[in-house]
């Protein structure tokens, strides 16, 4: 995308600048989640939702786009892109975890990346994982099948979670019930908040075009 | 959020002198959920805090634009799909 003020380029996933007046800065990101429509109303009812004032031809073509058929990657946009990573199929649906940990012996800060297809992660309901030193947990959204992900410690105590009720998530070492916002509903830590794990819900393609080192979530694995 | 197009192919579409056809939705204006009829339960939203308030932005909207310019809580946010 570019700004209208100094023509600088800067890339949507990452809010980086990469060409113009801006190169080498980054816009603020703010931590966001793909919710179900359900599942966003029943957590959030204070909350506001924007309405359909736009054109109805966006809205129509919108509708295509947001949940195409067919995912058809346009002939002259690939080619703006390298080769495609075939480890999944480019329109695969997913959430990517960007962890980044400044290392104790030299204080870099060491980057990981990980890629958790949406549809094993529906089978599974709850995903238990680390990346790097971080537990993390991924959440499946029974209404839409888009997942929102935590760090699983609280307390420096590391949690464990299996699926509960819909919508809510067990985690075994308390006994406490957790939302998809991430809230103890229920049990010992009823009150406290997961902090979100740095994600962002994409297709296979644009993760890891951006982050080309990725690695996969396997179920089982 | 994931978009179709990267910068180097919004710059393809101009050295082809074709136009964009995502035009940024600036401050398109929000409603209470209860007023928000046309979304199903199993619509996707992407959602949004500033401010310990939250809104939500439809999927299924915001595709056609990829990007949505709007303010919350006196705060400025860039939306990108």
């Amino acid at each position: 995308m570019r700004d209208k003020e100094t023509g600088s380029c800067w890339l949507h996933f990452t809010g980086e600048c990469v060409m113009g007046r801006y190169a080498g800065h980054a816009l603020a990101l703010v931590p966001t989640s793909l919710l179900s429509w359900r599942a966003f109303r029943t957590l959030y009812p204070q909350a506001t939702v924007i309405g359909p004032t736009n054109p109805l031809w966006r809205r129509l073509l919108g509708r295509i786009i947001s949940n195409p058929p067919v995912f058809v990657m346009p002939g002259f946009f690939r080619r703006t892109m390298r080769e495609p990573d075939r480890r999944l199929p480019e329109s695969e649906l997913g959430l990517g975890l960007v962890i980044r940990q400044r290392r104790a012996s030299d204080s870099v800060i060491e980057s990981a990346e990980r890629f958790y297809p949406r549809r094993p992660v529906r089978g599974a309901g709850v995903i238990n994982d680390r990346i790097g030193d971080i537990p993390v947990m991924i959440a499946s959204d029974p209404w839409s099948g888009s997942s929102v992900a935590f760090v699983a410690v609280m307390d420096g105590r590391e949690l464990h979670f299996r699926p509960a009720e819909e919508g809510l998530f067990l985690d075994e070492t308390t006994g406490t019930l957790f939302d998809l916002a991430g809230r103890g509903v229920r049990g010992p830590l009823q009150g406290r908040r997961l902090h979100p794990a740095p994600s962002i819900s994409a297709r296979w393609y644009g993760f890891v075009t951006t982050y080309p080192r990725a690695s996969i979530w396997i179920a089982g694995g | 959020m994931a978009t179709n197009f990267d910068q180097g192919h919004l710059l393809l579409l101009e050295e082809m002198g074709l136009p964009n056809p995502f035009k940024t939705w600036r401050y398109p204006g929000a409603i209470p959920l209860s007023s928000a009829r046309f979304l199903a339960d199993r619509d996707e939203v992407l959602c949004v805090e500033r401010g310990g308030a939250w809104r939500a932005y439809p999927l299924r909207l915001i595709a056609a634009h990829h990007i949505v310019q709007d303010q919350m809580q006196d705060q400025e946010v860039l939306v990108t799909f």
